[in-house]
């Protein structure tokens, strides 16, 4: 018991990717990964539009998948996000309030792609491998 | 069947904004997804000398800009896109809703790591850095933005123009690279445009041509840890006479160089753009055809002191002609002030993002020189002051 405690502190928890699960996708390639998030990439291979779901700006999950995952800063995506719904040359990730509402979104919305802590992961959603 | 269904979207659409939201408007219906953001900011401005957006001698508050923008994701290819906005700007704007831009977007092509389209419509000029944006708070490096290369007394006609564009988007494994080439007609409904080309305000009007062209290439290295962009222009404009008008043909031509780049830390941002202006004027009543080439630039430096606080210093430098850089000939050959050729502008600004929603920013403004002051509201030149400051302080909401 005391092991894991020890370990949680240590490494926190890990984040997953997830996404719709009839999202034609087993995983992505990281900067694959990067251009969705940074709303370049906006359909899948089979040509649906991709659905990005988001914490907010503050919230600490968030600003570790920006930081850990994607290797940026939660102000830069909020620039290039402003820059695209200002300038009319795309939509902006849905935001959202938790983890929970980010599950059941994902869950209900097809096409949808977003991230969560491995362990609330359920299996109403899938698993991105990012490589 | 298909009016009925728009205009149920419509509708519901409009009902949503009314509910005064906190955040984007965002729904799917059976005709594609709809954003809708808006965004308001009141600008207080004072100056010791010299007036700028208002009588801002004596504290002005005739600076104010509200917006409306939505897009309409049809299908994955297909889009419609459209803002409207209503700003005051002293006398060089007069708080009219215009439209912004509006355009249909055609992906006709994508590939796996690329995708080019077609725009048709009122599409903004791809010019410079934060020209796509300029009317948003939120999105600008500071209240005022540099004036050396975006002037804020002729902004219709700098913002966008009607046409068409071909874009080409391209993504490589570290970063991406967007191209973009306009053919349009600009727009000339600028109030201080005329006196700011000519000197003076004559009885016809100026009418864009539809010779303009606008190109820019913009390459983001991960996620725009490091953006670089070059963008280039050639914009015709000509004088229409009145029925009774000394003047019976005149214009110009402006062809604007630019190249920009921004680096992004985790505390801080680099920012520098330059700007090779080059005007060609003519007038059937002056015996040669008038031109200059001017050079703007400036350089900003922005730290993040604390989460949602924001510090900047910028430099920023605008000189009318690069031959004449301090004003002299031009002040002997007119008897107008040689400090009206320039301006050089120290300014330092903080941001404070109060919630996702709600921002507001200071800057304070040290400026030799007068060059992007507008004639409308500094009427005698020669009453100009060349050494002046200006304070101003924003308030801004957007979702």
């Amino acid at each position: 018991m005391l092991c894991i405690l020890e370990s949680a502190v240590a490494n926190p928890p890990y984040i997953a990717v997830i996404a719709h699960q009839k999202v034609d996708a087993a995983s992505l390639s990281a900067p694959r990964l990067k251009s969705i998030f940074g709303m370049r990439t906006t359909t899948w291979k089979d040509g649906k539009q991709i659905k990005v779901f988001v914490l907010k700006d503050k919230d600490p999950l968030h600003v570790r998948f920006a930081k850990d995952v994607l290797q940026t800063y939660p102000y830069s995506l909020r620039r290039i996000w402003e820059r695209r719904v200002y300038s009319g040359t795309g939509l902006a990730p849905t935001v959202v309030d938790s983890e929970t509402e980010m599950l059941k979104l994902i869950a209900e919305t097809e096409n949808a792609i977003g991230y969560i802590q491995q362990h609330n992961i359920d299996q109403n959603v899938k698993v991105l491998e990012i490589q | 069947m298909k009016g009925l269904q728009t205009a149920i979207t419509a509708f519901s659409v409009l009902a949503q904004i009314a509910a005064a939201p906190a955040m984007a408007v965002n729904f799917d219906t059976d005709l594609g997804n709809i954003q809708v953001h808006g965004f308001v900011t009141q600008t207080v401005l004072h100056s010791d000398d010299n007036n700028f957006f208002g009588n801002s001698e004596d504290t002005s508050f005739e600076f104010y800009e509200a917006g409306l923008n939505g897009l309409w994701q049809l299908s994955p290819n297909l889009k419609l896109a459209g803002q409207i906005l209503a700003r005051d700007a002293g006398a060089t704007d007069d708080g009219k809703v215009r439209v912004d831009y509006a355009f249909l977007d055609y992906n006709f092509w994508r590939s796996d790591s690329a995708h080019a389209g077609l725009k048709l419509g009122r599409l903004l000029n791809p010019y410079g850095m934060y020209n796509d944006t300029r009317d948003v708070v939120h999105t600008r490096p500071s209240i005022l933005l540099p004036q050396s290369i975006y002037f804020d007394v002729n902004r219709n006609l700098a913002l966008s123009s009607d046409g068409a564009s071909l874009y080409y988007q391209q993504e490589f494994s570290d970063g991406g690279l967007n191209f973009e080439l306009l053919s349009v007609k600009p727009r000339t409904r600028d109030p201080d445009l005329e006196p700011a080309i000519f000197f003076t305000d004559n009885p016809g009007g100026l009418e864009g041509d539809r010779s303009t062209w606008f190109a820019r290439a913009i390459y983001s290295y991960d996620l725009d840890r490091v953006r670089v962009g070059l963008a280039a222009g050639s914009i015709d404009v000509n004088y229409e006479p009145a029925e009774v008008d000394p003047i019976e043909s005149a214009g110009f031509n402006f062809k604007p160089l630019l190249i920009f780049g921004q680096y992004n830390a985790e505390k801080w941002s680099l920012t520098g753009e330059f700007a090779n202006r080059r005007l060609e004027l003519f007038a059937s009543v002056l015996p040669a055809n008038v031109k200059s080439v001017g050079h703007s630039y400036f350089l900003q430096y922005d730290y993040r002191l604390a989460p949602a606080w924001e510090a900047f210093i910028r430099y920023d430098d605008l000189v009318w002609d690069k031959n004449d850089r301090n004003g002299e000939q031009f002040a002997a050959a007119t008897g107008l002030p040689a400090h009206s050729r320039y301006a050089k502008d120290w300014t330092l600004g903080l941001r404070w993002d109060v919630s996702d929603n709600f921002l507001l920013r200071a800057e304070f403004h040290k400026v030799k020189g007068t060059g992007w002051l507008s004639s409308l509201e500094n009427s005698n030149p020669l009453a100009t002051q060349k050494d002046w400051r200006l304070f101003a302080l924003s308030a801004s909401y957007r979702f």
